[in-house]
């Protein structure tokens, strides 16, 4: 068959709600960073798909979202290992002292 | 069926397998190697796409950067006592239902428009890169400056935020 | 005198009595030696303004004095007072006899030391009595009849210190206000059928009443004479009630409070149907033989006269069932002075052996007869008035008994002529009793005054003491009362003046005179005899003490009754309460539980659903990053999704 470009938008669409599932699910502060990844993954292949017609524009976009995801993941570890340092643990539903106190 | 429809299904595929996996495993490691594997085939996509300088963008940010950075993180953040790297789900039927909600909302609005993919202008373009270097030099030039700007500050930021030096 | 200064006469002589309680009442302790003469002369007083009544009243048309007493509902109750011949007779006699009782409770009472009290009861007691006399409407009597009846009370039980004196009074007392109970039944079934209580009304209305409704009505207020005038059953309280001072008995118990009964019988006698008229017999001819029967058994003076008392007095209802109105008044009359007289000697005679016990430091019982004996050496006056009244109440011929008896008797031969049932037995009865009643005044006298002194030693010491003055007057004036001069001028016909003034006159027969009089000879010739030699039939053995016949049958039947409410009572009433007690607190228990388990359960419920339900939505701020972003894209993709399908 030929190639459909119709399937890389489910393609994006599954990869988008495999990353929500994982951001959800995983009990592991990193996870979630790849999570974030993953989703930001599918939105770029999205962009790069509806640029297929000649127009620049979406392959710009996805350009600077990658350049943001770099910065976000940086500091996004940054965060995640002074959690580690001060916490002693990388599961984020135990990191949980902005609850409401009773 | 030429080879082109092969790759580019073998590269659909792998991408959605790798997510799924990552999904599936309960080794950090090799969630994060999955990622890698799931990058590497949406730039093979990419590339299909005549999208090559993201394709090439892709393997060596994410790829050389971001996954190392991660690999750095996940070794640095494993305990040393019970099963290291092993991560537990929570909350998965309501982690599964969000999910399916979702997949099924994005499908639902892409079959609800019908979108024409009919003609593959692309092909007429020859250099892509020398044109998303005209573009970003010339009308997208302040977002590029931005950005730059932007990762010099997000990378101070982090190396300040994770140093040890910063005694409290 | 006109009806205006009669009304005025008629009201000191009731009032002055009053007058005579309240001052007695009021006047200070100190001045105590005041109030015997003041009140003796108080009442003489009224005495005087009696007789003025009685002789203006007489035969004459009757005043009536009335007044508004209270409204209800529209319908006014005047009181009223009657005074015609009968009313007028015992104003005197009451008046009278009062006085005399004054007099002598002044020499008797002297050392008491409640005198003031004493003299203010006797007093009221003679204004009380007095209201029943003069009223002319049944419920001023039955006001009066009470009052008369608590007078009694305080006046039985003067002695404080004695506890019998407390009990005889609470007695009379009782058994006076169980015969009121029947008498204000009758006062109110009167009520229902006429709406007035005047006798005048009462009257003329009798004709138009259902006789069986009147039967009862009458016989209701027969319950009270039954009580006030100690008729069978409720006859037990009078020999009880000499516990009191001897002048009370002369006053309250010979001549005026149980002579009450016989009056008000012969104010409202014409309510009193044919059937009611036997069941009245039936009761005075069985209080007659039990008051006999009582006086031959009894060994003190004065309970031999409280007896005696008793049956006059059954007579006396006994003549009124049989229709003798006028006779029974008559004998009413002449009762009251010959046993007034008797309790007053039986009084000095008491004052007498006080005085010896007082001088010999002996004590033994004054008033038992066991005791005396040929006492008429030492109390010579006495024995003379004992030995006149003794007469008169036996009914020896030449005196006022006789008159008055042979009245009765004679309306008792014609009821049985005339074929009423039971008028031989009630004769036979009467001729019975009047026999019997001159054997125990002959064993009392004999016992008295005859014979040797068995208390001979300690006579010996006071042989200079004289019975004082002020006793013998008065005993003297009713024994002079006791003739035949004051029923009627004949001594053998009693159609004299008291008899036509009171009306309904019985023809006389001479053969029950002569009966009568041969009975009473053979009644002393045998009691003489009798007395003398002891080997003859003695009556006293024939007929049984009736106090231990009362004490076997009534007391025990009602003890057991008593027992049988009491153990009723403590079972099922009592059971009863305890049952609705026990119930109310399972009740408290049921409604305690479902306070706290259903409605503190509920309140408590929705607090906790509310805390609960806060619990829940609390839950989402539980500071955990994953949760938040997985609410929020849940809500997110909801609402697209909401957007995007409807």
């Amino acid at each position: 068959m030929t190639m459909a470009i119709e399937h890389l938008l489910y393609l994006s669409a599954f990869l988008f709600s495999i990353g929500l599932t994982i951001i959800i699910t995983k009990r592991n502060a990193i996870m979630m960073l790849l999570g974030i990844e993953l989703m930001l993954n599918a939105a770029n292949l999205n962009l790069v798909v509806f640029s297929y017609n000649g127009k620049m524009e979406g392959q710009l976009f996805a350009l600077f979202i990658i350049i943001v995801a770099v910065c976000e993941a940086a500091v996004g570890m940054a965060i995640v290992l002074r959690m580690y340092h001060h916490y002693r643990t990388s599961v984020p539903d135990e990191i949980s002292q902005l609850k409401e106190q009773r | 069926m030429n080879l082109k429809d092969i790759i580019f299904y073998f590269f659909l595929l792998l991408a959605a397998f790798a997510a799924v996996g990552m999904l599936l495993v309960k080794n950090v490691l090799h969630a994060a190697l999955l990622l890698m594997v799931c990058l590497l085939s949406i730039a093979g996509i990419y590339v299909l796409l005549h999208a090559e300088f993201l394709a090439v963008t892709q393997i060596m940010v994410y790829a050389g950067g971001i996954l190392v950075i991660i690999i750095f993180g996940i070794m640095l953040s494993s305990r040393i006592a019970d099963t290291p790297l092993n991560v537990a789900t929570a909350r998965k039927i309501p982690g599964f239902l969000t999910g399916a909600g979702m997949l099924f909302m994005i499908l639902y609005a892409i079959h609800s428009i019908a979108f024409s993919f009919s003609g593959i202008p692309a092909e007429r373009v020859s250099n892509h890169v020398r044109n998303i270097g005209f573009q970003l030099m010339s009308i997208y030039v302040a977002p590029f400056e931005i950005a730059g700007v932007l990762l010099l500050i997000s990378l101070i930021g982090a190396a300040v935020t994770a140093s040890f030096l910063i005694k409290k | 005198m006109t009806a205006e200064e009669t009304t005025w006469v008629v009201l000191c002589a009731w009032l002055l009595s009053l007058l005579s309680f309240i001052i007695s009442l009021l006047i200070r302790p100190r001045l105590e030696w005041i109030v015997p003469p003041f009140t003796s002369l108080l009442l003489f007083i009224a005495s005087i303004c009696s007789f003025f009544v009685a002789i203006a009243i007489w035969n004459n048309q009757p005043l009536l004095i009335t007044w508004n007493w209270f409204t209800i509902n529209g319908i006014e109750n005047t009181g009223q007072l009657k005074i015609d011949n009968l009313s007028a007779l015992m104003l005197a006699v009451v008046n009278f006899i009062s006085l005399l009782v004054h007099i002598y409770s002044a020499g008797y009472m002297a050392d008491d030391t409640g005198i003031k009290r004493y003299f203010a009861m006797l007093g009221f007691f003679t204004f009380s009595m007095l209201g029943i006399v003069l009223s002319d409407n049944l419920l001023v009597t039955f006001f009066f009849w009470e009052l008369v009846g608590f007078s009694s009370y305080l006046l039985i039980g003067h002695w404080r210190e004695k506890p019998e004196a407390g009990a005889a009074a609470t007695k009379a007392f009782l058994f006076n206000r169980i015969g009121d109970a029947g008498f204000l039944v009758g006062i109110g079934m009167l009520w229902a059928e006429v709406n007035s209580l005047h006798f005048k009304t009462l009257a003329e209305a009798a004709a138009t009443i259902d006789p069986s409704v009147l039967t009862w009505a009458s016989l209701c207020i027969f319950c009270g004479v039954v009580g006030k005038s100690a008729q069978f059953p409720l006859s037990t309280w009078l020999p009880d009630a000499m516990e009191g001072p001897t002048p009370v008995s002369a006053l309250i118990h010979a001549a005026t409070m149980v002579a009450a009964g016989v009056f008000l019988l012969a104010r409202v006698y014409f309510l009193f149907t044919p059937s009611a008229l036997i069941v009245v017999s039936v009761i005075g001819s069985i209080t007659a033989l039990w008051g006999v029967m009582g006086a031959l058994h009894a060994v003190d003076i004065k309970k031999i006269l409280a007896y005696s008392t008793v049956s006059q007095l059954g007579f006396m209802i006994l003549g009124m069932g049989s229709g003798s109105f006028s006779g029974s008044i008559m004998h009413l009359f002449t009762h009251a002075f010959f046993k007034a007289c008797l309790f007053l000697g039986a009084g000095a005679i008491i004052h007498y052996l006080h005085r010896v016990q007082h001088h010999t430091h002996n004590d033994f019982d004054v008033q038992d007869i066991r005791n005396m004996g040929g006492l008429r050496k030492y109390l010579p006056n006495t024995f003379i008035a004992f030995v006149i009244a003794g007469a008169s109440l036996s009914g020896v011929p030449l005196f006022s008994g006789f008159v008055s008896k042979d009245a009765i008797l004679t309306q008792l031969f014609y009821n049985a002529q005339n074929g009423n049932p039971l008028g031989w037995l009630f004769l036979s009865i009467a001729f019975i009793i009047s026999f019997l009643t001159v054997y125990y005044t002959f064993r009392m006298i004999w016992f008295v005054f005859f014979g040797e002194c068995r208390i001979a030693d300690q006579m010996e010491k006071v042989k200079e003491e004289r019975v004082p003055l002020i006793l013998i007057f008065p005993i003297g004036f009713l024994a002079l009362c006791a003739f035949w001069i004051t029923a009627s001028w004949n001594p053998f016909d009693f159609h004299g003046w008291l008899h036509e003034g009171l009306g309904d006159p019985v023809p006389h027969h001479t053969m029950i005179t002569i009966l009568s009089l041969v009975w009473i000879i053979i009644a002393v010739v045998f009691a003489y005899y009798n007395l003398r030699n002891k080997h003859l039939w003695s009556p006293v053995k024939f007929f049984p003490d009736p106090d231990r016949f009362y004490v076997l049958t009534v007391l025990y039947s009602i003890r057991q009754l008593s027992r049988l409410t009491l153990a009723f009572d403590k079972k099922w009433i009592d059971g009863t309460l305890h049952f609705a007690a026990y119930a109310q607190v399972t009740i408290a228990q049921l409604m305690s539980w479902c306070d706290r388990i259903l409605i503190d359960g509920a309140v408590n419920g929705t607090a906790r659903l509310a805390g609960g339900l806060g619990a829940v939505t609390r839950s989402f701020t539980n500071g955990k990053i994953q949760s938040y972003i997985l609410w929020a894209m849940a809500s997110l993709i909801i609402f697209i999704l909401w957007i995007l399908l409807s």
